[in-house]
């Protein structure tokens, strides 16, 4: 899913994720750190009151146990008769006794034992014989009752002093009882017992008091029946009726009377921090307990302000993380778009680049690259135009050879037909050929084999030239000399076709480094043109010095060339069937003009051809004096 | 007997051509370019005419077109002679109507093969 998020929503995340878990991580460890040492204070706390109550609780019940001690050591109520046989003047005088003790209680000040000065600390003494029977009391209506005590035998036994919770079965109200046995004076006999009963809250003095224990901290005390017998702070006539099962007091009164929980779910239900404290005495358990929720206000507090602060936090690195994910962000959507406008060929808007960092420095390098790239998409087109040009000039250049071969297959095949159908027509018996049928038959056929070995000879230089393959055997010599030479070949055929032959040179000789035997190819070729299509009039053969190279010329009086001819001259098998041309005899090959420009370009010269349509055609060659072959 | 036409720039292969064709008993008439060639056609109308495809400036395709196109002598068969190895003219060539496409160099009794067909069906 992290992976589907976007760049930026990436970063964002990821840095809120290192910002905040430290803050998190830190502020729980605190927090649970903090809670823990604030319980174990509190506890601290709730031990210490414990104890103090506890401690109280037992001084009271010590207290309470002196004074009946006290009295049923003292000398009216030992006069008690074990076997219960006591004289009214007896019972009289322990009812004054006990008024007078119970009158002093009531009022005197006992301020070291500032929980037991209260008015309602003893509500009643009263005096039972060995049977039972109330012969003295402060409340004077019980007198003479008869108490159904069943514990009195045990008590004599066991010699206890404390018995606990009594309903008292006529009055039918609570009290907290202490009692002691009375000794017979003389006899030390079991003769009576001395009870001093308190109401049933008596204790809640001493519980009651809860400075420093705030609004949910109280102390209770659960008898072995888990019976409250103090007050509750919040259930409402609890004293005896209600019933206390916690883990706490499970703990309290298991045979061992461990330590309970310190948290642990109150008689309410509610979780309380509590300590507990077994009297054995009393067989009672002390508890005190604080609301949880009170006890760890200051961690809760505590922990709502790392709340709010990381909340703070949090709003503060979102506003910073936008901001520097903004800042991180522009960059790189700047070179997507760059590298967009790249692909589609747009190598010439840089990206514009602010700051020094790696991202300034990547989109430097991709500026860089868009240029590297702009100048190399030029030069490949650029070559690619070249080449598509070359290619052009290929395919033309091939044309041209396919060109060239379909004429050479003409030009072979022309001759060839003649020599055939001259020997058939030879052959043939039938045929009625007399002998200047057959003579001129024969001579067909030789003239054909002649053109067929000039058009070979001719292809094969023409191919040497255009190859580069032939090598000039240059001498320096006179070019007029050579001329002249040529000239004098072609005079007698002229002379034939009553041509003129005119041949002018200087009388100087004309230096020049050339290969002979080219020339005369050459001229031969010029002349022999010339004289193919010379009806009348001359041919001129001239020469010229002109400094740097020699101007050699051939000029004739021929029919000439039409303007838009005069561009194939040169061209290969480019011969102009002029109704004016010679006999049959005179045909060429449609080579010898190529191969004289192929062997005047060989030499560093050049040559060109000037016509007059009736008047008449010039062949123009210059070579320089100083030749170096042009390729 | 019959007329046959021969077209071709060639001055010493239409002699030629002329002396194997009448000795053959045919009447041979001989014009060396295209010009002269279709005014002779159409003076002489005959009955079978021999051209050389490859006459200067395409010459002989022009000519052939005139011969076909013209209903008077479109119906006079046309036997090709021809030294090209231009597949292209040889293709335009053999979808103008002509009889007989021919290579030179010829062979003298496949020429008469050709030219007495192409007499038997022009009648």
């Amino acid at each position: 899913m992290f992976k589907e998020l976007k760049l930026g929503v990436k970063f964002f995340l990821s840095l809120i994720l290192i910002s905040i878990i430290p803050l998190v991580v830190i502020s729980v460890f605190n927090y649970l750190y903090t809670k823990a040492r604030l319980q174990e204070s509190t506890i601290g706390n709730l031990r210490a009151i414990n104890d103090s109550r506890a401690a109280h609780v037992n001084q009271f019940i010590r207290l309470r146990q002196e004074q009946a001690k006290e009295l049923s050591g003292s000398y009216a109520i030992r006069l008690l008769d074990p076997q219960g046989a006591n004289s009214l003047q007896l019972t009289d005088s322990i009812q004054r006794h006990i008024d007078s003790v119970y009158y002093e209680i009531k009022r005197a000040s006992r301020s070291d034992y500032e929980y037991i000065d209260q008015p309602s600390g003893i509500n009643n003494i009263s005096i039972w014989d060995i049977h039972g029977n109330i012969i003295a009391d402060t409340n004077r209506l019980l007198i003479g009752k008869k108490v159904p005590f069943k514990f009195l035998h045990i008590l004599y036994e066991k010699g206890a002093y404390f018995m606990g919770f009594e309903e008292d079965p006529y009055t039918k109200e609570k009290f907290l009882t202490i009692l002691d046995g009375v000794r017979n004076w003389g006899t030390e006999e079991y003769s009576g017992v001395v009870l001093l009963k308190s109401r049933a809250d008596v204790l809640n003095d001493i519980t009651a008091a809860r400075e420093g224990l705030g609004r949910s901290a109280e102390t209770y005390i659960v008898d072995k029946e888990r019976r409250m017998i103090t007050e509750s702070r919040f259930v409402k006539d609890a004293i005896l009726s209600l019933e206390v099962r916690t883990k706490a007091t499970d703990a309290c009164f298991s045979p061992e009377h461990r330590q309970g929980p310190v948290a642990y779910k109150n008689y309410q239900g509610r979780s309380v921090l509590g300590v507990q404290k077994y009297l054995p005495d009393q067989q009672w358990c002390v508890v005190t307990e604080i609301d949880t929720k009170e006890a760890f206000t200051p961690v809760i507090v505590f922990r709502n302000r790392i709340l709010f602060v990381m909340g703070f936090l949090i709003i503060v690195v979102l506003i910073l993380v936008h901001l520097a994910g903004r800042a991180f962000i522009r960059p790189i959507l700047a070179l997507r778009d760059a590298s967009l406008n790249v692909a589609r060929g747009k190598y010439d808007e840089a990206i514009d680049v602010q700051g020094k960092d790696e991202l300034a420095d990547l989109s430097r390098s991709f500026n860089q690259m868009a240029k590297v790239l702009a100048s190399t998409t030029t030069q490949l087109k650029e070559k690619n135009k070249i080449l598509e040009e070359q290619k052009e000039e290929l395919k033309k250049k091939d044309q041209l050879k396919s060109e060239f071969v379909s004429m050479v297959s003409h030009e072979l095949r022309t001759p060839m037909s003649i020599i055939k159908g001259s020997l058939s027509q030879l052959l043939d018996e039938s045929a009625q050929n007399t002998k200047e049928i057959k003579d001129r038959l024969l001579n067909i056929s030789l003239s054909s084999i002649k053109r067929l070995t000039d058009l070979i000879n001719n292809l094969l230089d023409l191919s040497k030239i255009e190859a580069g393959k032939i090598e000039l055997r240059k001498a320096y010599q006179d070019i007029t000399g050579l001329m002249r030479e040529v000239c004098r070949t072609f005079e007698l055929q002229a002379k034939d076709h009553r041509i003129e032959m005119r041949c002018r040179f200087s009388a100087e000789p004309i230096m020049i480094d050339v290969d002979k035997d080219k020339m005369i190819q050459v001229l031969v070729n010029l002349i022999g043109n010339s004289l193919k299509f010379v009806e009348k009039g001359f041919i001129e053969v001239s020469a010229e010095d002109q400094g740097g190279h020699v101007q050699c010329m051939v000029e004739d009086s021929g029919p000439g060339i039409s303007k838009e001819d005069l561009v194939k001259v040169f061209s290969k098998f480019q011969q102009f069937n002029h109704p004016l041309a010679r006999d049959p005899g005179t045909k060429g090959t449609g080579l010898g003009l190529s191969i004289s420009k192929g062997l005047v370009e060989l030499h560093g010269g050049k040559i060109w051809i000037e016509s007059e349509v009736g008047v008449g055609t010039k062949f123009i060659f210059i070579l320089p004096k100083n030749s170096s072959p042009a390729k | 007997m019959h007329k046959i036409l021969i077209v071709e720039d060639d001055i010493d292969l239409a002699m030629v051509l002329q002396m194997n064709l009448s000795s053959k008993g045919y009447k041979v008439l001989i014009a060396h370019d295209a010009l002269s060639g279709t005014s002779l056609t159409h003076a002489e109308m005959p009955d079978v005419i021999i051209l050389d495809i490859n006459m200067p400036a395409g010459g002989g395709l022009a000519m052939l077109k005139n011969i076909k196109l013209s209903i008077k002598t479109k119906m006079i068969p046309v036997v090709v002679l021809s030294g090209s190895e231009d597949e292209e003219l040889i293709h335009t060539v053999l979808h103008s109507g002509v009889e007989s496409y021919i290579k030179k160099p010829y062979d003298l009794e496949d020429l008469c093969r050709h030219i007495k067909a192409a007499l038997h069906i022009k009648e």
